[in-house]
């Protein structure tokens, strides 16, 4: 059903001061992110942030959850602008492109003349920041970006790694500025210490301001990961670097569905192969030069993120990480990982992949330890585990021996793959079938994680070999 | 479908028992699923843009088919706006993706580029049950983590009652004979229009009739 055309180019929203909903902080010093950027970033801002709020505010309709996930939204939305000339048909389309890959959603979006912006030059702020050689990278907080920004400063020592943070909620900003501190002390001596900067937005908080009649928030926030994108590319053209580099295990980023009813978006695509090449193209179309966004650590599995940190010497850090999809939402003790949800599961069997699980007994807490889980735990606490294993399961039986043709296998029970086969292999400049046998390789090792995970398991909860 | 053959052994006690009631209820809810098909077609508008989109794929897979093979992996389909916008158009899309690889990776089923449609409309109906399309309770045709057997064999059931209601007939009656409970054809929906040719009738009683544009 379409949804009404949601007009930010009207007073209420520009009295919300929205340019002024992203600010910078870097060195303790808050400076208007806006303010250090130029006019075309800034819109480029300005529509992601649009998009973001209108994602958050727009409820997918339908009172159950299986009936919200039945239908889609419609979504129209009009954004004022500095420059609309600068949104061309191709960028437009390329919008919409990648706006329906991330939220399923279809999108329609309106480029308009701000009413009141007047120009006005970028600072030097930012760029009198710009380190030598850089790199520019997303930095979440969580186990994987801390794991693969870490692999990548010690691999290209002569580089300066530029954090792009972004956080709505000041614990977990307190969070990522800690972690990356505690990180560059432990890098001393062997690269270059990471630059972070923290970008605090309130973007949540405008959202919450206009639902309607005090309803909630879309909780299914798919244009987060599109929103996060576009704050590193637009920092990433700042800096002058024509890459931003994310960092999500190749299963992660690929993100399978778990069972044979998961579909379209069910899961999140946000670091998809395909999501970040329409993203590339996004940016590249809008900015006038090439843009990528490059996943660095694709063709690992988590596992083996997790086994080069501890043979590095940052297993430590790396099991006070948070992975949980609940963490940061809790009122209380947010260092507490709920251990059942599909984040939590996957970091377990990463962390005990990596040879990582003593540490990660010592050091993590977890509402629901799986290693010690009873047989007759409450259903919703084990039904991840169970979807987890069910594709675990059938990856296991398409890549291992059974089949003739392990590529042909897999990619039949999973067809999403050949988008991402296509994307990867234009990203790469790779014949498709070299990219096909590297997925099968890839989601091989993964189930071989999954396996030493399993034997960690009471017996109840292991499947058969 | 899935591989139901192989129910793995030391499994948690309601999972084993969720796959193996999953194995006896496939077969039939398959078919079941097929007269549901045709029957949902004639009333539900989620169902005619899917199977509008179906067509809208049809001559880029016909694309691919012609193409070579070592092209085919990477050919892309070039989605329509709103592609994916409701659980089945993504089914459609997800059916249409499955037929680009079995081309692209020498699936013989896919050899004969005219019988691209049926495949198509096949899978299609066989995602329904799959992606939990008319409600949870024909998630049992798959094996999906049900925590009890209890619950599975009720859903089951549940779907027999269903399909009783639904169809007339009993779950036995149609596992012993699908062509004895043909959906008859209501009010046709508004659908590009296939020739007299394309209606083709499935093995498994899918009456393509039901698809067919109104008088």
């Amino acid at each position: 059903m379409p949804s009404p055309l949601i007009d930010f180019s009207r007073r209420h929203w520009l009295d919300m001061n929205f340019s002024q909903a992203l600010a910078l902080k870097e060195s303790g010093i808050d400076r208007v992110l806006l303010h250090g950027l130029d006019e075309r970033e800034r819109d480029w801002l300005r529509v992601a942030m649009a998009v973001y709020v209108a994602d958050r505010i727009t409820l997918r309709s339908g009172s159950t959850s299986w009936e919200r996930r039945m239908e889609g939204r419609s979504m129209h939305i009009r954004v004022p602008v500095m420059n609309p000339e600068a949104w061309g048909e191709g960028v437009r389309l390329a919008l919409v492109k990648a706006l329906e890959f991330f939220t399923g959603d279809q999108w329609e979006v309106e480029l308009v003349k701000h009413p009141s912006l007047r120009s006005a030059p970028a600072t030097e702020a930012l760029f009198d920041l710009r380190p030598e050689a850089p790199f520019v990278g997303l930095f979440s907080g969580g186990l994987d970006s801390f794991a693969g920004s870490v692999l990548q400063a010690l691999e290209s020592p002569e580089q300066t790694g530029v954090m792009v943070t972004a956080s709505s909620n000041y614990r977990l900003f307190a969070q990522q500025r800690e972690l990356l501190e505690e990180t560059n002390r432990q890098l001393r001596g062997r690269a270059r210490p990471m630059m972070p900067i923290h970008v605090f937005h309130s973007v949540d908080r405008i959202a919450a301001q206009h639902l309607v009649g005090g309803s909630k928030q879309e909780a299914s926030q798919r244009s987060r990961g599109f929103l996060f994108m576009c704050i590193g590319l637009a920092l990433s053209h700042r800096l002058g670097v024509d890459t931003l580099w994310v960092y999500e295990n190749g299963i992660g980023a690929i993100n399978l569905p778990h069972t044979p009813s998961g579909l379209g978006v069910d899961y999140t695509r946000a670091m998809n192969p395909v999501g970040l090449s329409l993203m590339g193209d996004l940016a590249s179309r809008y900015f006038g030069s090439t843009l990528r966004v490059r996943n660095a650590s694709l063709w690992r599995t988590k596992g083996e993120m997790c086994g080069r940190l501890g043979l590095l010497g940052f297993g430590e850090l790396a099991v006070k990480t948070l992975s949980c999809d609940k963490a940061g939402r809790r009122k209380s003790n947010d260092q507490i990982q709920c251990g059942y949800c599909t984040s939590c599961i996957l970091r377990r069997v990463s962390l005990a992949a990596g040879g990582l699980e003593l540490m990660d007994q010592r050091f993590s807490t977890y509402e629901e330890n799986l290693y010690n889980v009873a047989a007759d735990a409450k259903n919703d606490r084990l039904f991840q585990l169970r979807a987890m294993k069910a594709q675990a399961l059938r990856i296991r039986a398409a890549v291992d021996g059974i089949a003739a043709d392990p590529v042909f296998a897999l990619f039949r029970e999973f067809p999403e793959l050949r988008r991402v086969t296509a994307a990867i292999a234009q990203d790469e400049s790779r014949p498709a079938t070299d990219v096909a046998s590297d997925l099968v390789e890839l989601f091989r090792r993964y189930v071989r994680d999954w396996e030493y995970f399993e034997t960690m398991l009471p017996k109840p909860h292991r499947m058969a070999s | 479908m899935p591989d139901y053959d192989n129910i793995p052994r030391g499994l948690p006690k309601g999972w084993r028992g969720c796959a193996k009631a999953a194995v006896q209820g496939a077969p039939f809810l398959a078919q079941k699923l097929h007269h549901l098909t045709a029957r949902e077609i004639n009333r539900n508008p989620q169902v005619k843009e899917a199977v509008g989109l179906l067509e809208e794929l049809l001559p880029q897979l016909q694309r691919i088919a012609a193409a070579p093979v070592g092209e085919r992996l990477t050919a892309e389909l070039e989605l329509p706006r709103g592609a994916e916008s409701t659980r089945l158009k993504a089914a459609a899309v997800q059916c249409a993706e499955r037929l680009a690889v079995g081309m692209a990776l020498g699936d013989p089923s896919t050899a004969d580029p005219d019988g691209l449609r049926e495949q198509l409309y096949r899978d299609f109906c066989l995602a329904i049950p799959r992606i939990n399309a008319f409600g949870p309770l024909l998630t049992v045709g798959v094996p999906f983590p049900y925590e009890d057997v209890d619950r599975a064999q009720s859903a089951l059931e549940a779907c027999e009652a269903l399909l009783e209601e639904s169809l007339g007939v009993t779950a036995a009656q149609l596992a012993a004979d699908p062509e004895a409970c043909k959906v008859k054809p209501v009010k046709a929906p508004v659908l590009p229009k296939p020739t007299q040719e394309e209606l083709v009738q499935t093995e498994v009683g899918l009456d393509l009739d039901a698809l067919k544009v109104g008088e």
